[in-house]
C-alpha cells in the first residue's frame, strides 16, 4: 500500500519500473517521518515521509480549520465618524492576527461555563482614535489597547533582517473625525471563521518522479529535437548540456505533471525513454503562518489534536466491548 | 398648551398665532468642516454658524451598537 | 436510550442482518477523521470492507451536527482470529495515534535543531 506498486497509472507506466526507493510491501513499509526541510519565522516547509494520503489530507485540513487561535470577534461601537461604517470596520478588526501562543488557557466562548463573558473566553480591548491635529491619520493596529493582561495581542511583523514592519493599517481618518470602541477577541477555529485560520497557505503535494533515459533520447533525437524536448516543458524541468549536446533532468521538484515531454517522446517513439509519476508515499508541506503561532506549532498542534479525535475514538468505542461476538 | 384642544380626529388643533410663538424643534448637526454642532430647525440655512461650511452629518444613534465581527 | 445515544459523540451500531457488520457515527466530525480511520481500516487484513459517507455537505451549518457513518464489514480470516468490528475500529485509532505520535516527536525534534536554543516568539 505504501510502496511504489500504488504509484499513479495515469500516466500509463508499469509502477515497477521506476522509484529510488525500493519496492516496500503492503505490510513492509518504514516508519512514519516528518522531515523539515526549511524553518522561517513564518513559513515551515516539511516532507512527510511513509504515510498514506489519507493521512497527509487530515493533517492539511486539521491546519487550515481546526487549529484554534484568537480573533476580535465582538466589535461595540461607541462612536465613529469616519468615512467607514460599523460593519465594514468591524469586518476589518475581525481579520487581524492576533498573537495566540497562549489559546491553550481560553475556553470557546460556547464551551465556557459563564454565561456571557469572562476571562477565561475573551479578550477586551479598546480602540480609540481621534483626528484632531491632522488633516488625515492612520488607524492602525497599534491603536488596539488591551484592557487585561491577557498576553494576546494584535500580531507584529519583523522581516528576514529581524526589522519590526509596519504595523496593520485598518483604516484612515480624516480631520476631526474620530472612532471609540471595545472590541472583544474569543477562541475559534477556521471551521467557524476563516479569520481564525492560523495559516496563510497550507499546500501538500506529492514529490514528482522524473525519469528519462538519456541514452535513448541523445541518440535517437538530433539536436534540434533535444532543444525542442528541453523548451517544451512549461516547468523548466529539463537542461540542455551544451557540452554534452544533451538533455538532462535539471529540476524535477518543478514537475507539474502536465505530460507535455511524455506526448512528444510518443510522437517521436520514444514512449519507454520518458517517465513521470508521482510518489505516494512521499508529500511535501508548505505551511505559512499568519503569524498567529509560529509554523512548527500549528502542525504540532493539527496533529495533536487529530491525536485527541483518535483517542476520543478509542476511548469511546471501548464502551461497545473489545470481546463483542 | 393650554389652548391645544383635541378636535374630532383626535388630532391637535393649531392656531396660526400658535405656530409662530412655538419653538421649532432642532436638530443638531455635526459640521463637515469644524466638527461643532449646530441646531437646525426646518427652516434654516444649511450653513454652519462657526465656518460657513455647508455640509453636515447626522448625529450617531447614542446607544451602543455590537457587531460580530465575520 | 435513545437519549444517551443522543448525547455520545461516537456511536456504534452493529447491523442485524449482517454478521460482523455495523456503523459507526460519530457527530462533529467530517472528512478529516473519516478518510483517515476508514483508510486505517483497510489495512487490516480482516476487515473486509470499510466505507464512509458525510450524508449532507451543509448539514453541519443548519443543525451544527456532522454526521458520519463509517460502514464497517470485518470478514474473519481464521477461526482462531475473529475480530469484531468495535475492537477493528479501535485498534485502527490506536494504530493512528500512536504514528501521529511519533510524527509529531520527530517534527519538535527537528524543530528544535532549526531554532537552536532561542524560542521564537
Amino acid at each position: 500500500m505504501y510502496g511504489m506498486e500504488q504509484i499513479n497509472t495515469a500516466t500509463g507506466f508499469a509502477n515497477a519500473k521506476f522509484g529510488s526507493s525500493k519496492g516496500q510491501g503492503a505490510k513492509g513499509f518504514d516508519e512514519p517521518e516528518i522531515r523539515i526541510l526549511e524553518l522561517s519565522k513564518y513559513v515551515i516547509k516539511f516532507e512527510l515521509l511513509n504515510t498514506d494520503l489519507s493521512v497527509a489530507n487530515s493533517l492539511r485540513r486539521i491546519i487550515i480549520a481546526e487549529v484554534p487561535t484568537m480573533a476580535i470577534d465582538l466589535v461595540e461601537v461607541k462612536e465613529n465618524t469616519s468615512a467607514l461604517h460599523d460593519e465594514f470596520i468591524a469586518h476589518r478588526l475581525g481579520l487581524i492576527p492576533l498573537q495566540s501562543f497562549n489559546v491553550d488557557q481560553f475556553n470557546l466562548s460556547d464551551q465556557c461555563a459563564c454565561s456571557s463573558m469572562c476571562a477565561q473566553c475573551s479578550v477586551q480591548f479598546k480602540l480609540h482614535a481621534v483626528c484632531s491635529d491632522r488633516d488625515q491619520m492612520e488607524v492602525n493596529t497599534r491603536h488596539i489597547q488591551p484592557l487585561s493582561d491577557a498576553p494576546i495581542i494584535p500580531v507584529q511583523y519583523v522581516n528576514d533582517k529581524g526589522i519590526e514592519e509596519d504595523p496593520i493599517l485598518i483604516m484612515k481618518l480624516s480631520k476631526n473625525q474620530q472612532l471609540d470602541m471595545n472590541l472583544v477577541a474569543r477562541k475559534g477555529n477556521g471551521k467557524i471563521h476563516a479569520k481564525w485560520s492560523p495559516v496563510a497557505t497550507c499546500q501538500m503535494r506529492k514529490e514528482p518522479i522524473v525519469e528519462i533515459d538519456q541514452d535513448k533520447i541523445n541518440r535517437d533525437l538530433d539536436i534540434e529535437k533535444r532543444k525542442e524536448f528541453v523548451a517544451l516543458c512549461p516547468r523548466e524541468v529539463f537542461a540542455f548540456n551544451d557540452y554534452r549536446n544533451a538533455v538532462e533532468i535539471e529540476n524535477s521538484d518543478k514537475c507539474i505533471q502536465c505530460i507535455e515531454c511524455l506526448r512528444f517522446a510518443q510522437a517521436n517513439n520514444l514512449e519507454r525513454a520518458v517517465k513521470i509519476a508521482e510518489r505516494e508515499d512521499k508529500f511535501v508541506f508548505t505551511v505559512e503562518s499568519t503569524g498567529v503561532l509560529t509554523p512548527e506549532d500549528i502542525v504540532s498542534r493539527a496533529l495533536q489534536i487529530l491525536m485527541r479525535k483518535l483517542y476520543e475514538l478509542g476511548t469511546q468505542m471501548k464502551k461497545y466491548g473489545v470481546n463483542a461476538d | 398648551m393650554d389652548n391645544t384642544k383635541m378636535n374630532d380626529n383626535g388630532l391637535i388643533d393649531i392656531n396660526e398665532e400658535d405656530m409662530d410663538s412655538r419653538e421649532k424643534p432642532k436638530v443638531t448637526y455635526i459640521c463637515g468642516g469644524c466638527g461643532k454642532d449646530n441646531k437646525l430647525d426646518k427652516d434654516s440655512v444649511i450653513r454652519c454658524t462657526h465656518c460657513g461650511h455647508r455640509i453636515f452629518y447626522k448625529k450617531r444613534e447614542r446607544k451602543l451598537l455590537q457587531y460580530e465581527a465575520r | 436510550m435513545s437519549d444517551f445515544l443522543q448525547n455520545q459523540r461516537v456511536i456504534y451500531a452493529d447491523d442485524s442482518r449482517v454478521r460482523h457488520q455495523g456503523i459507526l457515527t460519530i457527530k462533529q466530525e467530517d472528512h478529516s477523521l473519516g478518510n483517515l480511520v476508514r483508510h486505517q481500516l483497510l489495512e487490516n487484513p480482516r476487515v473486509k470492507f470499510s466505507g464512509y459517507r458525510k450524508p449532507h455537505p451543509l448539514e453541519e451549518h443548519v443543525e451544527i451536527k456532522v454526521f458520519l457513518s463509517i460502514f464497517l464489514i470485518p470478514f474473519q480470516v481464521q477461526t482462531n482470529g475473529e475480530v469484531a468490528p468495535p475492537t477493528a475500529i479501535i485498534q485502527a485509532a490506536d494504530q493512528l495515534y500512536k504514528m501521529l505520535q511519533k510524527l509529531n516527536e520527530s517534527l519538535l525534534q527537528q524543530a528544535q535543531l532549526f531554532r537552536g536554543d532561542v524560542t521564537m516568539l
